[in-house]
C-alpha cells in the first residue's frame, strides 16, 4: 500500500485529515458520535458560542429547495458560560482537533470570547463567525466589509495565540477584499463559504416561509459558488483555506482541493450521510495515491493557472 | 444507528378503489431491536443529493422478533415519491431509532434510547423532564388522533395491545379524518382488536361516526367527571388539534402526551432546526428541539402562543 499523507497543518491546528465537519451542523461534536466517532474528522468546527445565550429565530427554521437547504436558526447557542462549564469538558477525548466558533454584536464581544478561549486546553482554534446572515445585528454585518471585519480580526488576534480562522461571507461583492483585510489583520486561515442569502415563499399562504423571512442556503446547489471564491480567494492570500459550500462526496472534495484548498469542511451533507467523512476521506486518499501524490497538500491549488 | 433496512413490504393502502396516497412500509433490519412507541427513523429517499435531506417517519409498527418495524406515509412530494417507488427486496438507509417516545403504561421503562443517550451527554441541555418514568401506570388511555396522526399512536395502540395491558387500563382511540373514505384507508386490524364502544370515529363530513372535529367527543369522554391525573391522553395531529387538545386535557385535570411533527434537518439533535417552544419543569422557557426532547411532550410543557 502506497503512502499517502492525509495530515494537513494550519499555523498551528494539526489535523490528521483534511476534513472539519462544519460549524451548526454537528452541535457541539458529541451529537453524531453515535453514528461516526468523531475521530474520523480532522477537526470539528464547534456551533457558533456567543457572550450570552441565544434562543435563536422563530420556526420555522429550515426549508428545503433543490439539492440545497434554507435555514435561520439564528445562531441559538447556550452562551460562553455554559458553553465552557458544560460542554468543553468533554472535549478532551474526541481525538480530534476542536475548532470552538466564536460570534458577537460587537467588536468588545469579539475580544471577551477570544481572551475568554484563550487559556481553554480542549480549544484547538478559534473560528470567527463574522458571517452569519441569519442574525439582525453583528454577524454578517462585520463581514461585509474589510474594515470591520479587520477591526474584528485584530481585536481576536491581540486577545488570543491559538490559530485564528477567519469564516467568510458569499454574500459580499468581492470576497479577496475581506479575505485580504482579515489576513492583514492577523487571521491563519480563512474558511468559505458561509451560507448565501435566500428565501422561499409559501404559495398557499402567500408569505415567507421561514420566521425570519430570509435564511442561509446551504447544499450542493452551493458548491460552483464556493468553488469559485475558493479559487479567486487562492490567488489573493497566502494563507491556508478551508473550502466549504455543498461538499458531499469525495469527488466534491477534490475539487475544492484543486480549486485552492488546504482543508475541506462538510456540513449539509451530513444530514443525509453520517458516514460522508468516512467516505470522502478514502475518496481522496485513493485519488491522491491514482495521480501518483505522496501527499494532500501536493493536490492544493492544482486547478490554478 | 445507521442502518441498511431491507423493504419486505412498500404497498398502498386501502383497496383499489379507493387510494388515498398512503403507503405501507414494513423493514427489516436492526432498528426493531430498539424501537420504542412514538419514536421515529429517518430514511434516505435517494442515493442522490437531491432531495437533500432524509424524511422523518413515526414508527408505527414494532415486531422485535421478526426483526421488523412498519412505517405509514402519505406521499407529499418529492422524497416520499421516491420512496413509494422503491421496490421490495431492496434496501433503504435508515437512521434510528430517534427521539423520545410515550411513556409506556404498565411498564414505564424510559423510553428513546437517542433520548437517553443525549440526556447522558448533556445534562443541562437534556430538555424537560417529559415523561417521568417512575409514575405509576395510568388507569385509563385515550388515543386522540387527527388524520395521519393515528399512524404515530398505532405503535402505543400495538404495545398496549400486545402486552395485553387494555383489561386493566381501558383504552379509547378517537380518531379523525375527512371522511369515512380516508379512514377506510388509513386503518390497521390493529384498531379492531379494541371493542367497537372504544373507538370514536369523526368525520368532517359526517360519512362515518360524529361529524366534526375529534376534539368534541374528546371532551365528552373527559367531561364524565370520574378521570383525572390517572387518565393519560395520547395524541398526535395537527398542531392546532394538539393544541386544542392539550388545553382540553388541562382544563379537566388530565394528563397528556403530544406527538409533534416539524420540518427536521439532521433529525439527531445537531441542527436546532426543528424546536417547539416549551416550560421545563422550572417554568423556565426555551426552546425545545422536536427530534431530540420530543417529538413526543408532555402537553403541559409546549407552549402555543407566547414568544421565547
Amino acid at each position: 500500500m502506497t503512502a499517502f499523507d492525509m495530515s494537513v497543518t494550519i499555523q498551528g491546528l494539526k489535523m490528521k485529515n483534511p476534513l472539519i465537519a462544519c460549524s451548526g451542523t454537528y452541535g457541539f461534536g458529541e451529537i453524531y458520535a453515535d453514528y461516526v466517532p468523531t475521530s474520523v474528522w480532522g477537526g470539528i468546527a464547534l456551533k457558533t458560542v456567543t457572550p450570552k445565550p441565544r434562543a435563536g429565530n422563530t420556526t420555522p427554521r429550515l426549508r428545503e429547495t433543490p439539492a440545497g437547504l434554507l435555514n435561520a436558526i439564528g445562531l441559538e447557542n447556550p452562551g460562553l458560560k455554559e458553553f465552557r462549564q458544560t460542554y468543553l469538558p468533554k472535549m478532551f477525548d474526541m481525538k480530534t482537533a476542536v475548532i470552538a466558533n466564536i460570534s458577537g454584536f460587537s467588536v468588545d464581544d469579539f475580544k471577551y470570547m477570544a481572551s475568554s478561549l484563550e487559556q481553554e486546553p480542549n480549544v484547538d482554534a478559534l473560528e470567527v463567525n463574522i458571517s452569519c446572515p441569519n442574525i439582525k445585528h453583528g454577524g454578517m454585518q462585520f463581514g461585509s466589509d474589510p474594515e470591520s471585519a479587520a477591526e474584528v480580526l485584530r481585536a481576536v488576534r491581540q486577545n488570543t495565540y491559538q490559530p485564528i480562522i477567519a469564516k467568510l461571507s458569499p454574500n459580499v461583492t468581492d470576497i479577496t477584499a475581506i479575505a485580504k483585510a482579515v489576513v492583514e489583520a492577523g487571521a491563519d486561515a480563512v474558511s468559505l463559504i458561509n451560507t448565501l442569502v435566500g428565501m422561499s415563499i409559501d404559495i398557499d399562504t402567500q408569505k415567507p416561509f421561514l420566521g425570519n423571512t430570509t435564511g442561509g442556503l446551504s447544499g450542493p446547489a452551493v458548491r460552483p459558488v464556493a468553488v469559485r471564491m475558493v479559487y479567486q480567494t487562492y490567488q489573493a492570500v497566502n494563507v491556508p483555506i478551508i473550502g466549504m459550500g455543498g461538499i458531499s462526496c469525495w469527488q466534491d472534495a477534490v475539487e475544492i482541493i484543486l480549486a485552492g484548498a488546504s482543508a475541506v469542511g462538510v456540513g449539509t451533507a451530513n444530514f443525509g450521510n453520517p458516514f460522508a467523512p468516512v467516505e470522502i476521506a478514502q475518496g481522496i486518499e485513493a485519488y491522491g495515491i491514482a495521480r501518483g501524490c505522496s501527499s494532500v497538500k501536493d493536490l492544493v491549488g492544482l486547478a490554478q493557472q | 444507528m445507521l442502518s441498511q433496512e431491507r423493504i419486505l413490504i412498500n404497498r398502498p393502502m386501502g383497496s383499489a378503489d379507493n387510494r388515498q396516497g398512503l403507503f405501507k412500509l414494513v423493514l427489516h433490519g436492526r432498528i426493531a431491536d430498539e424501537a420504542q412507541p412514538g419514536q421515529f427513523v429517518t430514511v434516505r429517499t435517494s442515493p442522490s443529493y437531491d432531495p437533500l435531506l432524509r424524511r422523518p417517519f413515526s414508527i408505527a409498527g414494532i415486531n422485535r422478533d421478526a426483526g421488523e418495524i412498519t412505517l405509514y406515509y402519505r406521499i407529499m412530494g418529492q422524497g416520499t415519491t421516491l420512496l413509494a417507488r422503491q421496490p421490495e427486496g431492496t434496501y433503504l438507509s435508515v437512521l434510528g431509532p430517534l427521539g423520545r417516545g410515550f411513556s409506556l403504561p404498565g411498564r414505564f421503562e424510559p423510553s428513546g434510547q437517542a433520548g437517553l443517550v443525549l440526556k447522558a451527554v448533556l445534562p443541562s441541555d437534556s430538555g424537560p423532564e417529559a415523561i417521568d418514568s417512575t409514575q405509576p401506570a395510568p388507569k385509563e388511555l385515550i388515543l386522540a388522533a387527527g388524520g395521519i396522526g393515528i399512524f404515530a399512536l398505532y405503535s402505543l395502540l400495538e404495545y398496549v395491545l400486545k402486552n395485553r395491558l387494555t383489561e386493566k387500563i381501558p383504552t379509547t382511540v378517537v380518531w379523525g379524518g375527512l371522511d369515512k373514505d380516508f379512514l377506510d384507508c388509513a386503518t390497521t386490524d390493529l384498531l379492531f382488536e379494541l371493542p367497537k364502544k372504544n373507538i370514536v370515529f369523526c368525520t368532517m363530513d359526517g360519512s362515518r361516526g360524529h361529524k366534526g372535529l375529534v376534539t368534541e367527543p374528546l371532551e365528552q369522554l373527559l367531561s364524565d367527571g370520574r378521570k383525572g391525573r390517572e387518565t393519560l391522553v395520547a395524541a398526535c395531529g395537527p398542531n392546532v388539534m394538539l393544541q386544542a387538545v392539550s388545553e382540553l386535557c388541562r382544563r379537566f385535570y388530565v394528563s397528556s402526551e403530544i406527538c409533534l411533527e416539524e420540518y427536521m434537518a439532521c433529525g439527531v439533535g445537531a441542527c436546532r432546526g426543528c424546536v417547539c417552544r416549551i416550560k421545563d419543569s422550572q417554568g423556565k422557557v426555551k426552546h425545545g428541539r422536536v427530534c431530540a426532547e420530543g417529538p413526543v411532550f408532555d402537553g403541559e410543557e409546549v407552549l402555543w402562543h407566547d414568544s421565547i
